[in-house]
């Protein structure tokens, strides 16, 4: 038989993405998402070939066009902006015009998903809520986004994700006892629950192909952290007291945590299953730890103590090593370990970007460029980059005449009514200054 | 009728279970071992629906002895498999065996998905990998979990360590943006995990997509498909320096808590009574933020985004604003705010606190929202279960059992799926099968 890693290698055959079918072509998403939270649900639909109109405010935009890492720009745009947004088409419309909300009502006849991120009460004042849409094209799938809910005695409270996170728990169960608790970085509040509303929007589609109904989906951003903290909550609330914060050891495995090595190296270590643990005797030769009743059986190397006793083990096991030696244990014994990696090594390496999550393609509009790829690997309909984002109203064209057939003269003249926009000349808003729209087909449309 | 009202009368709790499943016609079989991700995917999938049979060894799945500081095993089953084995059914299985392999393969004919969390190859070379599976079923969807994945360079090197939590989080490089300034010193300014399993429930949450995305496409063209999956990659989704590191061929440095790389202020300080996390990023909701806590010169001080945000000049504004904000408490803070939004001044200071687990159940909004649960159940007795949050109109995920025993179902199950007689059972219990 044939090796198992040439057949995967065919079977999935990264760089070959483009000659395989897409999963989502025909489906239509109409985005109107701002910052993060939106953004990357759209996106992430987008990258499995859904076609993704994002409708901006005219002129300046998505909030998050202003918003950079270090507020250091790349060509006049910002890092947040190209980040989460992937592969859309960039409309501009003023929904509270008369006229903007009619364009858009014609969208959403010719559309499958709604996707929006103001705070409740917004899209209802601009009518344009599930119960006005659900009129419009009864088979809409629409999903709100937003801090706490469309309902409840939160509604109205504004949201962020650091909000949730202190609210939810997520935090205060993070970092070290006497310390400010962690504030966690990179917004996984917002990226969590995108990804919930990419997989909720997902279950809607699944319903719809095989009933032809469409539905409402409502999720918050607060509410999502409980259900992913593990067992912190059954936890708690058996033993009615908080649980300590211990760093990087889990108490829910051992020995888990954060080890430094002979040349200085950070390394983490976790074991979770008796068998794993037996991988770890045996490369730290000491299996009669099998034989200690402290550490014979799970339920036993997790009591307090004696993980305590197992930490200080390995960790003066791992002082003795360098990291290659850790890792090359790891890999012959079979337990989980892994260099606390900074994101410069990722970005270099090699087996990442073989299997395209390390994405580095031309970007129309920026040229070289680098995204992360989806982490689906999927065989048969895999996931891809196209391109980032676009100045704002940058599709105007391509979007009105293409999906609605509206003339040059009807354009011209919404665009004179301020009813569409193109981008406004602000950083973040335009093209790259070496960029020339004029001549690129789509922009002309 | 207010949209608030209309809202809750769409997605209401009360009325859930009444609705419909989304993936009722599909089939799953969990054969997983070891894997938190892999578990939460099938209990999701089950949420929504689907016809989950985990498959255990005849001893069990070694994640059933997991539990917060072995404290708590409720009829010898730890918390975190016991809130994850929602409406799924457990049967045993012994899949080292050849005999139990056939059984699985006939199972396997009548699934729609297979889940397994295998070091990549191996469940291919003992007969019942894709490659094999497919074979006998090509409609199968076949998902597996693993650290460092299925193909790629060094997919077959590294295809002995298992994935975990934190092996996702270090070599994703997130860790490594979670910590404090050097100032604090160790270990507080070394990479540090979040307190729960981020990355186990974020590759989760991604596998259940990816089996959507893989039962949508089936049931459009008849094709189905394989679906390889790291905890790694799933956090590189979010660590947003990829780009920075490819435009400006430098590392950025992002670990800089309590600050931020993007904005500020989006910070923890402490206060009279705990901690807060209060924002003020644009220039009027940074005035907002400043008036409110009486320290308006520091507006002066910090005029525009780029004299606030840069490391040495946020680090300067984060100490000012800490020192004014410790006069308060979270009430007086919050005060303040309502007072503002009263005279109609331009802009909005944001403040929430950071509340402990034990202050987040006393709150009766969660439980109002149906978010907790007081589970009773003859078997496991009382305690608290997070209820899936994510709010359907017509098929809402729903919560029918919390868990079962190990091979309770497999009488059922083998009956119905295989028709297997009780003799047979016996049988297989004596040779170790099942």
């Amino acid at each position: 038989m044939r090796d198992y890693f040439e057949w995967t290698e065919e079977l999935f055959s990264p760089g070959k993405e483009f000659e395989k079918p897409e999963a989502l072509e025909g489906i239509r998403i109409l985005d109107l998402t701002m910052v993060i939270h939106g953004p990357e649900t759209a996106s992430l639909l987008a990258e499995f070939g859904a076609e993704v109109i994002k409708i901006e405010p005219v002129r300046m935009g998505d909030l998050i066009r202003s918003v950079s890492l270090w507020a250091r720009f790349w060509k006049e745009n910002s890092l947040g902006a190209m980040w989460v947004n992937r592969n859309k088409y960039h409309v501009a419309i003023d929904l509270k015009t008369p006229k903007g909300r009619d364009l858009f009502l014609k969208l959403v006849e010719k559309s499958d998903v709604i996707v929006e991120n103001f705070r409740p009460g917004v899209m209802e004042r601009l009518g344009l809520s599930y119960r006005h849409l659900r009129d419009v094209k009864p088979d809409i799938i629409y999903i709100s986004l937003s801090g706490y809910g469309q309902w409840g005695e939160r509604w109205d409270w504004p949201s962020f994700d650091a909000s949730g996170q202190a609210m939810s728990g997520a935090s205060a169960v993070s970092g070290y006892e006497g310390r400010v608790p962690l504030r966690l970085p990179h917004y996984p509040g917002d990226f969590i629950n995108a990804t919930v509303g990419f997989m909720c929007v997902l279950v809607a589609l699944y319903y719809r192909d095989r009933t032809e109904k469409g539905q409402y989906i409502d999720i918050s951003q607060v509410e999502t952290l409980p259900r992913i903290m593990d067992a912190v909550y059954s936890y708690v609330a058996l033993k009615n007291q908080n649980r300590p914060r211990m760093g990087n050891r889990d108490p829910n495995l051992s020995p888990a945590n954060v080890y430094r090595t002979a040349d200085g190296k950070l390394v983490t270590i976790s074991i979770l299953s008796q068998k794993e643990f037996e991988s770890l005797c045996k490369a730290m030769n000491s299996e009669y730890l099998l034989n200690d009743d402290r550490f014979s059986t799970t339920s036993a190397r997790l009591k307090k103590e004696n993980a305590d006793e197992l930490d200080r083990m390995v960790s003066k096991w791992v002082a003795g090593r360098i990291l290659d030696d850790v890792m090359e244990a790891a890999k012959t014994y079979g337990f989980s370990a892994s260099p606390v990696r900074r994101s410069f090594e990722v970005y270099h390496d090699e087996h990442l970007r073989d299997r395209r999550s390390v994405w580095i393609y031309d970007d129309p509009l920026f040229g070289d460029m680098v995204s992360a790829g989806n982490p689906l690997k999927m065989s048969r309909t895999p996931a891809r980059i196209k391109w980032s984002v676009y100045p704002v109203g940058y599709h105007n064209r391509y979007v009105l005449k293409r999906v609605l057939g509206l003339s040059d003269d009807e354009i011209d003249g919404l665009l004179k009514e301020g009813v569409i926009s193109y981008w406004a000349d602000f950083i973040g808003r335009k093209p790259p200054a070496d960029f020339d729209p004029e001549k690129d087909p789509v922009f002309i449309w | 009728m207010e949209w608030v009202e209309y809202a809750k009368k769409l997605t209401d709790p009360e009325i859930a279970r009444f609705r419909d499943d989304a993936l009722v016609d599909v089939v799953v079989l969990d054969i997983s071992n070891s894997s938190p991700p892999a578990h939460i995917a099938s209990s999701i999938l089950a949420e929504f629906g689907a016809r989950v049979i985990k498959v255990e060894p005849p001893g069990g799945d070694p994640l059933r002895e997991i539990t917060p500081f072995g404290e708590h095993y409720l009829r010898n089953t730890g918390l975190n498999f016991l809130i994850e084995g929602r409406n799924k059914e457990f049967i045993t299985l012994n899949l080292e065996k050849e005999e139990g392999r056939e059984l699985f393969k006939k199972l396997a004919c009548k699934a729609d998905v297979v889940i397994e969390s295998f070091p990549p190859g191996y469940a291919d070379t003992i007969g019942i990998g894709y490659r094999q599976l497919r074979g006998i079923n090509p409609e199968i969807i076949y998902l597996a979990f693993s650290a460092h994945g299925h193909f790629g360079r060094d997919a077959k090197e590294l295809a002995n360590i298992p994935d975990s939590n934190l092996l996702g989080l270090a070599n994703s490089g997130y860790m490594h943006s979670c910590k404090e300034l050097d100032e604090a010193g160790e270990p507080y300014s070394l990479p540090t995990a979040p307190g729960f399993w981020m990355a186990s429930y974020f590759t989760a949450i991604y596998a259940v997509s990816g089996i959507l995305i893989a039962l949508i496409h089936r049931n459009r063209t008849g094709v189905a498909q394989m679906i390889d999956i790291t905890s790694t990659e799933v956090m590189m989704k979010i660590t947003m320096e990829l780009q920075w590191i490819h435009f400006f061929k430098e590392p950025v440095e992002v670990g800089v808590l309590p600050l931020d790389a993007g904005v500020f202020s989006y910070a923890y300080y402490e206060v009279k009574d705990g901690y807060v996390f209060a924002s003020g990023y644009t220039d009027d909701n940074f005035r907002a933020l400043v008036t409110q806590i009486d320290a308006p010169e520091l507006m002066e001080k910090y005029p525009t985004v780029f004299d606030r945000t840069p490391l040495e000049k946020q680090k300067q504004a984060y100490r000012d604003i800490q020192n004014a904000i410790k006069r308060f408490t979270f009430e007086e803070l919050v005060g303040r705010m309502f007072e503002w939004k009263k005279k109609r001044e331009e802009g909005t200071a944001i403040y929430a606190k950071v509340l402990t687990p034990v202050e987040v159940l006393r709150e009766k909004y969660w439980w109002n929202k149906a978010i907790f649960r007081k589970y009773r159940d003859k078997k496991y007795g009382e305690f608290v279960v997070v209820n899936s949050p994510w709010r359907f109109s017509e098929t809402p995920p729903k919560l029918r059992w919390i868990c079962k025993d190990i091979g309770e179902d497999n009488q059922h199950i083998y009956h119905t799926m295989l028709g297997l007689e009780k003799e047979d059972l016996e049988n297989l219990r004596r040779n170790g099968i099942i």
